[in-house]
């Protein structure tokens, strides 16, 4: 391999690796939890921007072309770990405002408020992360001190990404396998039954939520430690739908299905539009992936909601539907799931 | 899963080269050199990328009718960069990887300069960026090179064109965006500098619904003119809602307002003949009455099958800026006998640079015949002399324009760069 | 001053007012009667405010382009509940599964429209009128028509709701779609309505939109959805009053925030309000009101 050729790799393999990362920080709130947060991009973006600031050193630094707040020099890893505490506030406190007894979709379209307020507040206060230009020119963690070529460097992140979303895949898997796992299937099935059921429903939300929140950060962090960059236009709330895009056609609540998912959507796709034959239009080009896309995710919901990978059948979950069919009952709710499903 | 992106990586890689390998000279193949556009060809800024592209065609068009760049065609390879930093190193990586004929790079503009140029230099491709960033005035990069005036000297030479049309009292109206927030420093610091009180200084958030409250703002002041850079929409809503008001106020705008995408949403709100008589455009010096210029016009238009309406673009002087570079790169390959970037990167100022000894050539087929002949040359391009510092920098002067209802330019007059030097040192 | 300043931009907020009034509402009647978020909405508003523009630039009177443009959102509204909505629905698709297809039908229309007009901007031929001062207030011609248009569509709607069978029957369905297939309510034909009159003032709202911004592209529909959808929110989603009072509260509000203290909050001083609102009443301004009196419509 040429040496500009492991660059493109590394750079895939990087990307591949945070983009599993907010995939299965997201499933665990969507496809575990059922919750539909819209604003997930904005968690990474939390994260970019903290990771970002707290390498840079201050706002006068850099020729003071940048102008932001909270400007330091931080020593690896502690802007990221910044990142995942940064994570976990913002997950408190819009997880406070939007979280609350509201039916799901309710919930979704405060979460694309949010999305948008959180852009706007970037895009027009432009001391705080230097507007819509954004931040760049941040350096790379430990360079100075790893004696390596650039490619050595480029492979060292690969393995240091690739072992952080390990961990991840790990860590989510195994609160997937847990009781609480088991008390956020059954949110998922039917809240009332699940609350009925003495089930602290607000309270294992909101955990999910900062979970997958300071999972988002972290990803925002090494993104943002690899591609040296951030602005509003890398978080768009047409991000957040990729990821979900990527859930759904892999397979939502299976560890293996949303890896299998992020390979294909948000890697996969993009690379493959390109070699479309069709008319010397990159304009055009751009807005074909969002239509495949948009089409790949009706289609999957019409013909496989399920995903590629469907979620495992689980003994305790004929025992959770066992219970719900009592708690309907005493409910007298009716059940809220994405469906589509025997 | 590693093993599958890895072989997707290398099969994209392989797929778009033909002759894969650093350090080969592609001379001995004699296929096809790419010069890259790596712009903005969706997203907010997506009228960029088709601005480059009609100045990389015209100019492709007649190198290649005049035989090529030392035996090969040269192409125009467009590529998004999306107008995002985490969207263009991607792009960039694939592009660098996708083998050894790309020999230049146009675009780059200042949405992802900062992050991307410097993988640009380490592949040692050069680059003729379209920033206006100030950050780029004094960079060390050695494939980084500017044939377009920074922001910041925009800024100034506004600023000077308000003090020369008479105006005492003016207001700063500009985009909250990087390429707006550029200009928008040294304008204010300027028009302060040479005794312009600023009634009101805004920065506009961009494609909003209104921006009646801040027009309000500025008609309740005594403003005389308003000096001003912001994107296409931006602009022609505040310019509507400002008409409306019943105010005709002059403008001072900068290059940003010669851009089709500009004049089409703007004049599409406010009318063509009141944009007209309101607005003068201070831009980078260009006779756009020379021969150069007169050549990149008639390849433009010929050049319809690349460039959709190609007429929109004749007086874009980032299309024109392109069409120089493009010529400049091809130039410096033919002098330098080679068509490796790492070799004719060097050789960019020897066919630029003003001397005793060289002939003025203003297109590509006389700078290749002069170059043949074994003389030294200086290219003066359709956007003027690019004359570049050692920063790879081309500042000059300036002049006021403005623009007829159909098209057609007036010179109101010129701005020097000693003037310009004058009011920012 | 300071007071005219404040009068001033309560007259612009009645403006951007009229605009989101339309939309909510329009947003709020569907989701009421088929309990579907439609995030395709402004891409109604966007490829009714294009047919408008197509017929525009031929040149045809822009009023009666709206007129046109209010019948294409309708029936492109209907369309996509026929081909789309519905069969899914049927299919099993939940609430969480339809906010995905919406928002997937709004990103292939929108770069439908992209792929198709390009990345350029569009203007109307419209005048705008002479401008008028009421008080420390200034409207020109178009928006007065504006304001009036946006108006009489609440007035027409109101009386809708209120007199007709039909607004009966939606209210009815709104309130208890079981209860009103028992009570012998073609449901699935309320629904249908639903759908156009929620497409017809789509369609109306792109176009009074893009008379307001003066220009306009692929993307300006789906940009301003998001206002509209907090417009909605904040009065109570569901609940067509609530829309209008959402409306009037986040165009003031946010008109008097530029106006006095700083431009750049505009957008931002609505969202503000709207968190602080659902911190409250996490349903919107209206919404337990509107439980109460059993009027959902």
């Amino acid at each position: 391999m040429s040496a500009a050729t492991q660059l493109y790799v590394i750079t895939l393999l990087v990307y591949f690796f945070v983009d599993l990362m907010v995939c299965w920080g997201l499933d665990l709130q969507f496809g575990v939890a059922g919750v539909l947060n819209f604003a997930y991009i904005v968690f990474q973006a939390a994260g970019a921007y903290t990771t970002a600031v707290l390498t840079l050193g201050p706002s006068s630094g850099n020729g003071g072309f940048q102008h932001y707040v909270g400007g330091a020099r931080l020593p690896f890893p502690l802007p990221l770990l910044a990142a995942m505490v940064v994570g976990v506030l913002l997950a408190l406190f819009v997880g406070f405002i939007g979280l609350r007894r509201l039916r799901s979709d309710y919930q979704a379209m405060v979460m694309l408020v949010v999305s948008v307020i959180a852009t706007a507040i970037a895009d027009t206060q432009l001391n705080l992360v230097n507007g819509p230009a954004g931040l760049a020119l941040v350096p790379k963690p430990l360079a100075s001190s790893i004696s390596l070529s650039p490619l050595g460097y480029g492979w060292l992140f690969v393995v240091f990404s690739g072992v952080v979303c390990v961990l991840v895949g790990w860590l989510i898997h195994r609160i997937v396998e847990s009781p609480l796992g088991r008390t956020l299937r059954a949110i998922r099935e039917d809240e009332r039954a699940a609350a009925a059921l003495g089930r602290n429903v607000n309270g294992s939300r909101l955990l999910v939520f900062v979970i997958g929140g300071a999972v988002a950060a972290l990803s925002g962090g090494i993104l943002v430690e690899f591609v040296g960059a951030w602005a509003p236009s890398g978080w768009l709330y047409p991000e957040t739908f990729v990821l979900f895009t990527a859930i759904i056609v892999g397979g939502r609540a299976n560890v293996f299905g949303v890896a299998l998912g992020a390979l294909l959507i948000p890697v996969g796709l993009q690379q493959a539009v390109e070699y479309i034959p069709i008319v010397n239009s990159p304009t055009v080009l751009a807005s074909l992936e969002w239509i495949i896309t948009g089409l790949v995710t009706i289609t999957f919901l019409w013909v496989r909601p399920q995903g590629l990978l469907p979620e495992r059948r689980r003994t305790v979950r004929s025992i959770d539907r066992a219970v719900r069919r009592r708690a309907v009952v005493i409910a007298a709710g009716t059940s809220e799931s994405l469906g589509g499903g025997p | 899963m590693i093993v599958g992106l890895t072989a997707l990586a290398l099969l994209t890689a392989a797929c778009s080269s033909s002759s894969p390998g650093q350090g080969s000279n592609p001379a001995q193949s004699k296929g096809p050199l790419q010069i890259a556009i790596f712009e903005s060809f969706s997203g907010a800024n997506a009228a960029y990328g088709p601005e480059a592209a009609a100045g990389c065609y015209p100019a492709i068009r007649l190198i290649n009718q005049d035989g090529g760049v030392l035996g090969h065609q040269l192409t125009c390879l467009p590529v998004d960069s999306k107008g995002d930093p985490a969207d263009a190193v991607p792009a960039a990586n694939k592009l660098l990887a996708s083998g050894s004929s790309l020999v230049g790079t146009l675009g780059v503009g200042s949405d992802i300069a900062t992050t991307v140029m410097p993988l640009f230099e380490q592949a040692k491709i050069p680059v003729f960026s379209t920033t206006g960033q100030a950050s780029f005035d004094r960079s060390t990069l050695q494939y980084f090179w500017r044939n377009l005036a920074p922001d910041d000297a925009q800024g100034y030479a506004m600023a000077i064109a308000a003090h020369k049309l008479g105006f005492t009292k003016a207001a700063a109206v500009f985009g909250n965006d990087i390429a707006a927030q550029g200009t928008a420093p040294t304008a204010i610091k300027g028009m302060r500098k040479l005794g312009i009180s600023l009634v009101t200084n805004q920065a506009l958030t961009l494609d909003q619904g209104s921006y009646r409250s801040e027009v309000q703002q500025l008609v309740t002041g005594s403003a005389q003119a308003i000096v001003s850079e912001a994107d296409p929409q931006t602009s022609a809503t505040y310019l509507s809602e400002l008409s409306q008001q019943g105010r005709r106020l002059p403008m001072i705008t900068d290059t940003v307002s010669q851009e089709p995408s500009w004049i089409k949403a703007v004049a599409g709100a406010i009318g063509r003949s009141q944009l007209s008589k309101i607005d003068t455009i201070v831009i980078p010096y260009a006779p756009m009455n020379s021969a150069a210029y007169q050549t990149y016009t008639a390849s433009l238009l010929a050049s319809k099958a690349q460039v959709p309406q190609p007429a929109q673009w004749n007086t874009d002087l980032y299309s024109v800026a392109d069409y120089d570079a493009t010529v400049i790169m091809s130039l410096a390959m033919i002098a330098a006998h080679s068509t490796s970037p790492s070799v004719y990167n060097s050789f960019i100022t020897k066919v630029t640079s003003p001397s005793p000894n060289a002939v003025v050539v203003h297109t590509f087929a006389a700078g290749k015949a002069a170059l043949q002949a074994g003389k030294q040359i200086q290219y003066i391009g359709a956007s003027g002399p690019s004359i570049f510092n050692r920063y790879h920098n081309s500042g000059g002067g300036f002049e006021m324009i403005r623009l007829t209802p159909s098209g057609k330019t007036v010179l109101v007059g010129p701005i020097t760069a000693a003037e310009v030097l004058q009011v920012g040192g | 001053m300071k007071g005219d300043l404040l009068v001033s931009a309560i007259g612009f907020g009645i403006v951007t007012a009229s605009v989101l009034a339309v939309g909510a509402v329009g947003f709020t009647l569907q989701f009421s009667v088929t309990n579907i978020l439609n995030l395709a909405f402004g891409s109604v508003m966007t490829i009714a405010g294009f047919t408008a523009y197509a017929l525009n630039a031929r040149g045809v009177n822009i009023w009666l382009c709206l007129l046109v443009a209010g019948l294409a959102g309708g029936v492109l509204s209907v369309a996509l509940n026929a081909m789309l909505f519905a069969p899914l629905v049927r299919r099993g698709t939940k609430l969480f599964g339809m906010v995905i297809i919406t928002i997937s039908v709004a990103l292939i229309l929108d770069h439908l429209v992209q792929a198709i007009v390009g990345p350029s901007f569009f203007s109307y031929r419209v005048s705008a009128g002479r401008t008028m001062h009421l008080g420390a207030m200034v409207f020109t011609t178009t928006e007065l028509i504006t304001i009036g248009i946006a108006v009489v569509a609440m007035l027409a709607l109101h009386v809708a709701l209120k007199f007709t069978r039909f607004g009966k029957a939606m209210r009815a369905v709104a309130t208890d779609p079981l209860l009103a297939r028992a009570c012998g309510i073609r449901t699935h034909r309320v629904v249908n309505l639903a759908w156009f009159l929620s497409g017809v003032l789509a369609g109306m709202a792109g176009v009074i939109l893009f008379i307001d911004t003066a220009t306009f592209s692929a993307t300006t529909g789906t940009e301003f959805l998001v206002i509209i959808i907090a417009a909605a929110v904040l009065g109570g989603v569901g609940h067509a009053y609530g829309a209008m009072l959402g409306a009037l509260v986040v165009g003031i509000v946010s008109e008097i925030a530029a106006a006095l203290i700083n431009p750049s909050l505009k957008e931002i001083a609505a969202f503000v309000l709207l968190v602080l609102v659902l911190l409250v009443r996490p349903r919107g301004i209206l919404a337990e009101v509107a439980a109460n009196k059993e009027v959902v419509a």
